[in-house]
């Protein structure tokens, strides 16, 4: 069924080989989304060219030498480094990102059925799975609602005017600003306020931004988080 | 001449050396071993096997020799610097492949799929209302899902969330699914398309009727 939770994507493979039956193979078997990423990476893991885009002997035999090199300089110039803090922030994000990619899909689709473009659709994105959010959370507890964010037009063209109810203990709110990929564009600070004018010029490229959602702290520790909006300059 | 024209095929396209260790012994080896030669050198023999997949996998996407080798860099790179925090919860070749999807889909970061040429569908009729309130009311999401699951067959489904959720080249999903239709992929996207607008239309109508 395609109304359960997708599988994070580095779990596909290790899925489809499970017993017909098992309830997370069925999902996969039944959600077109978890299905196209598995022909994705089966695509990938297959390595092949489409036809049409043949790749000449020497242009990949230069592609590898010159990769080659570029990677014996990175891995013998430096040892791999204990993973460190940073490294698994990177992680986190990246998991947190990718848990939100299918509403995006799914913003995608009717973008694509439409032709249109889709200011301020609601998108129910989900939350990291309860592992993620349990390492994410640390000492601080953090809630598991989207809390609603209200997007409307501003006083001027190019502007954007956003309002939230921060959840009670937060000290200071962020805006987020992410591209058609997710990919974190802009963060802006919002201090205590619970409103914010976005303006295209506090953005360096307002064209790429695709989505907007507030963050909440509490000194410095993310405690929760508005619903994500599409929202274009 | 014509031997040195000759296009790569997809046996040879990727180098796969024979080596005894799995990717997870050398991930193991990598993250772990006595000394830094022998990190250094797990490291090296893991990353050599995923090159070509990454290369091609991003040339694929991006379309010039170029780019493709620059966002390769970039892929394997980034998986080395970050291989000391991969935690082994999934296989190493799903873990790279995201990281080279990733890097691809925000090279095309392209928010205009709205002014891509495989979306010049025609507008939905006026009399359907509104498409933004059409999804508000279908709560989203899960309704889309629902519809497009009921209502297009298996390769309609899997091009259009190739495409979307993806972003692959039309090309490379009519190779990727076995299209063998004349147009390939993108009349199959036509179709699912046409099969949306109209489900889409027909369960707007009804609300309207039951309205009356
Ligand atoms: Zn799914």
């Amino acid at each position: 069924m395609v109304t359960e939770r997708c599988h994070p994507h580095e779990t596909l493979a290790a899925i489809s080989e499970l017993a017909p039956g098992d309830l997370r193979r069925t999902h996969l078997d039944g959600c077109p989304r978890c299905r196209a990423r598995l022909v994705a990476y089966r695509a990938f893991m297959a390595g092949d060219l489409p036809s049409g885009l043949d790749l000449d002997p020497s242009i990949l035999g230069a592609a590898r030498s010159q990769l080659d090199a570029v990677m014996t300089r990175e891995i013998y110039g430096t040892d791999l480094l204990p993973a460190g803090r940073s490294g698994l922030h990177t992680r986190l994000v990246n998991l947190a990102a990718k848990s939100w990619r299918p509403a995006l899909a799914a913003a995608a689709v009717l973008v694509l059925v439409f032709g249109l473009k889709t200011n301020q659709v609601p998108l129910n994105l989900p939350l990291p799975s309860p592992g993620t959010e349990s390492l994410l959370r640390g000492t601080v507890e953090r809630s598991q609602t989207d809390y609603p964010l209200r997007v409307e037009p501003g006083p001027d063209k190019g502007t954007w005017h956003l309002a939230w109810e921060a959840p009670e203990r937060t000290t200071a709110s962020a805006v987020v600003l992410y591209d058609t990929d997710l990919a974190e564009v802009a963060r802006l600070d919002a201090g205590e306020a619970e409103e914010f004018l976005l303006q295209s010029e506090m953005i360096s490229t307002p064209q790429s931004i695709a989505f907007v959602r507030v963050v909440f702290a509490v000194n410095g520790d993310e405690i929760g988080r508005s619903q994500a909006r599409t929202l274009t300059f | 001449m014509a031997t040195e024209s000759r296009s790569v095929n997809r046996a040879e396209a990727v180098d796969e050396r024979p080596t005894h260790a799995s990717d997870e012994q050398l991930v193991a080896l990598a993250q772990g071993a006595a000394t830094v030669a022998q990190r250094q050198e797990a490291a090296s023999r893991l990353l050599e096997r995923y090159r070509d997949r990454v290369y091609i996998w991003c040339l694929k996407h991006l379309r010039d020799h170029e780019s493709a080798l620059d966002a390769a860099q970039e892929v394997l790179i980034s998986a080395y610097r970050n291989l000391a925090s991969f935690g082994g919860r999934a296989r190493f070749s799903s873990w790279i492949f995201a990281i080279a999807r990733n890097r691809c889909l925000s090279e095309l970061r392209r928010p205009p799929i709205a002014i891509d040429a495989d979306a010049d569908c025609d507008r939905i009729p006026a009399t359907t209302g509104d498409p933004e309130q059409l999804l508000l009311e279908q709560q989203g999401e899960e309704a889309l899902l629902r519809l497009i699951t009921e209502q297009l067959d298996p390769i309609e489904q899997e091009a259009l969330w190739l495409r979307c959720n993806e972003q692959m080249p039309v090309d490379v999903i009519t190779v990727t699914l076995g299209i063998v239709e004349a147009s390939g992929a993108r009349a199959v996207l036509q179709r699912a398309r046409r099969k949306l607008r109209n489900a889409m239309a027909r369960q707007a109508n009804e609300r309207e009727e039951r309205e009356w």
